[in-house]
């Protein structure tokens, strides 16, 4: 029997805009079992992104619960949640997101760079600096370390992105069109490394694509229409 | 421990942050060296008003109507009062005279009229007992330091005595007059010279005005630092004075030498006299040397608080530079304190990156300022004379306060408040954004353009 990692019950978000309501999701009950991967797909404007912050718990839903491995945490503050993301959830998005004035390297380290106070880092930064070294070169970058973000390519980058999602070891990796910005060859490069890692962690993957070729990978696919979701078999 | 690494990053590149460290900089150092000249300014003024004068004064009280009674009660009667006052060191009479100054002797005495006297030709007679003064004042000491235009007297000890007396005056029995320094080179004198003075008699008769002369031999200069009141003044044995201003008062000021010569102490001293003088029924003015010349000194001052005030001010503005420097930088940074937020940075964690940028930015700054402002200070005659011989300018030109170096006195205070002043103030400074960047929705700020 596994685990349910994420589970939404009921989920609404609405936006009120100049006196009128804008009611992206309707209720979407979804569940997402420990070490599997999920693709999300929809049109632009569907809500994907908006139901990922809420999963990821960014943001606060109009109504409805999200429980993280069975807690609701509707209920905690946003110090809580933060704590909760920085031990669980890792982040991957569309335009990468890296910080602009920090190398490769730097940027991977910062999630472990958040758990550590100034004295336990100098303690830990050799060993630190190591683990970030080691996962650089599993993505491939063992030459791109110091280089800026401005420096690399959008592959890169993502797999820069990538290695900071995944080096606080989370449970939960959610990814938001990770492969929307980049070409065909590379998008195919990023997919096979996502999965590969995937394989090797056995960490829950969350997808949000247009990309149906990452999407046709995944354990199962779920479609959000109308503010709902509804299983997905994508065409082979 | 991400929080001071992104901070330092952040600021790093972007000059504005910089800029704005120079600007906290400099205006940390202006502070410091200008309070710091001014203190030395105000210490060197005080060291040169106590030059030229007692501790606490005793003079007549007089009422401006009776000035016929401008005479002190018996300076024995005042010393054995005050002997067992606590506080009191010594007391020791002066017969102070105003007087006009020829300098030469061929001029028979009976024949000068103020007719021939150039303006300017005034000094103040001092007349004092070296032996009484010792231990009690700094007479001594002036005596014993000599200037550029100064000569010093034959013996310190007996000061009033010329070792080789000119032959001329041999059997003429002059007493022996010390000029400030000032005076001896203002009038052009020389040891061995003689000078006449003529004064008036303390109660004018309206039809018989017959004013009062005395040579005197220059014997040496005394140089108390004050150069006005060297230039005015001339020292004299007491005795000489009295015989030459034909007064029965045996003085028109008491010197009181007190324990603690300053703060206080001083003023405990003033006012145990006081109440002393008033108990014995002996009337009589009494101030300490603060009080005599309050004027000049609450002046120094408050020139002094002005400019501290103003560089004070000048050190919070130049810390607002902070406040815009990190307005920006949480502009600029929208989407990255979204980032922050989903790799698990909480609303503290956000705040502490930007407070952590203004207290970087404003304790760099404010240290290196603290330092470049002390070492500038200790330099200042230094960095003075190289302006000058590089461009030729004097920008401080100490001889108009007649100082021949620029005076600085350093107080760690001042350096205390100018560090800590900036950095609390720009820490205040960098809340605001702070604050603004902590509270921002993580959503949002992902979604920021
Ligand atoms: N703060 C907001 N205020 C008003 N409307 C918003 C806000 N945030 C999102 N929306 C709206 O919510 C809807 C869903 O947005 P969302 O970004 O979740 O779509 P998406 O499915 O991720 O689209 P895409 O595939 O283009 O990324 C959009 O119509 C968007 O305009
Ligand atoms: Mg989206």
């Amino acid at each position: 029997m596994s685990e349910l990692v994420l589970e939404a019950t009921g989920l609404t978000k609405s936006y009120v805009m100049g006196g009128r309501a804008l009611d992206v999701l309707r209720g979407v009950d979804l569940t997402i079992q420990a070490g599997e991967s999920l693709a999300i797909v929809g049109s632009s404007g569907a809500g994907k992104s908006t139901l990922l912050h809420l999963l990821g718990l960014l943001d606060r839903p109009t109504t409805g619960k999200v429980l993280f491995r069975g807690a609701d945490v509707g209920s905690l503050s946003r110090t809580a949640r933060s704590r909760l993301r920085q031990k669980h959830i890792g982040f991957v998005f569309q335009f990468y997101h890296l910080i602009p004035e920090l190398n490769a390297l730097e940027n991977v380290l910062l999630p472990l760079m958040m758990k550590h106070s100034i004295t336990s880092w100098f303690g830990a930064k050799a060993k630190e600096r190591e683990r970030g070294r080691a996962l650089l070169r599993t993505l491939g970058l063992s030459e791109r370390e110091g280089h800026r973000p401005s420096q690399l390519s959008g592959g890169e980058r993502q797999r820069v992105a990538i290695g900071r999602a995944l080096i606080g070891d989370p449970d939960v990796v959610l990814c938001d069109e990770p492969t929307g910005n980049l070409d065909e060859a590379t998008s195919r490069e990023i997919s096979d490394l996502l999965f590969q890692l995937k394989q090797d962690s056995g960490k829950t993957f969350v997808f949000v694509t247009h990309d149906l070729d990452l999407a046709r990978r995944a354990d199962r696919v779920v479609r959000l229409v109308h503010g709902r979701v509804e299983t997905f078999a994508p065409a082979s | 421990m991400y929080r001071l690494f992104l901070a330092l990053r952040y600021l790093w590149a972007r000059p504005i942050s910089w800029v704005s460290m120079v600007g906290i900089w400099l205006s940390v150092m202006a502070f410091i060296t200008t309070i710091s000249i001014m203190s030395g300014f105000l210490k060197e003024t005080r060291r040169i008003i106590r030059g030229t004068t007692a501790d606490i004064v005793l003079t007549p009280r007089h009422d401006g109507v009776s000035r016929s009674k401008l005479s002190l009660p018996s300076f024995h009667e005042i010393q054995s009062a005050l002997n067992d006052v606590p506080g009191v060191k010594g007391v020791t009479p002066r017969l102070v005279r105003p007087a006009l100054i020829r300098v030469g002797d061929s001029v028979a005495p009976q024949i000068l009229g103020m007719g021939q006297f150039a303006e300017n030709q005034y000094v103040t007679v001092i007349g004092l007992d070296p032996a009484l003064e010792r231990g009690v004042t700094d007479f001594d000491e002036y005596l014993a330091e000599q200037g550029e235009y100064g000569q010093a007297v034959d013996s310190v000890t007996q000061p009033f005595w010329l070792k080789k007396v000119p032959a001329k005056y041999v059997n003429d029995d002059l007493p022996v007059a010390l000029p400030g320094e000032g005076a001896m080179h203002f009038f052009g004198l020389n040891k061995g010279d003689v000078v006449t003075l003529v004064t008036l008699p303390d109660t004018l008769d309206q039809d018989n005005v017959k004013p009062l002369t005395q040579r005197f031999l220059i014997g040496g200069s005394v140089r108390t630092g004050h150069y006005q009141f060297d230039m005015r003044s001339l020292y004299v044995p007491i005795e000489a004075a009295r015989k030459f201003a034909e007064t029965k008062n045996e003085a028109t000021e008491l010197c009181v030498t007190s324990a603690v010569s300053d703060g206080p102490g001083l003023d405990a001293t003033a006012n145990a006299v006081r109440a002393k003088l008033g108990e014995s029924g002996l009337s009589v003015f009494t101030e300490t040397w603060v009080e005599r010349n309050r004027n000049l000194l609450s002046a120094v001052e408050n020139e002094r608080s002005i400019l501290g005030f103003i560089l004070f001010f000048f050190v919070a503005v130049m810390s607002f530079n902070v406040f815009a420097t990190l307005t920006i930088l949480v502009s600029d940074k929208t989407k990255d304190i979204g980032i922050l937020n989903t790799l698990g940075a909480t609303p503290g964690g956000v705040l502490g990156i930007f407070l952590g940028g203004g207290l970087l930015m404003s304790t760099m700054a404010a240290a290196l300022g603290a330092l470049s402002g002390v070492l500038l200070s200790l330099n200042i005659n230094h960095v003075n004379d190289g302006i000058e011989k590089a461009f030729g300018v004097r920008i401080f030109r100490a001889d108009v306060y007649t100082f021949d170096r620029i005076p600085i006195e350093l107080t760690p205070q001042f350096v205390a408040i100018a560090f800590f002043g900036t950095v609390v103030f720009a820490l205040l400074c960098a809340l605001l954004p702070a604050v603004r960047a902590a509270r921002m929705d993580p959503v949002q700020a992902l979604r920021h353009e």
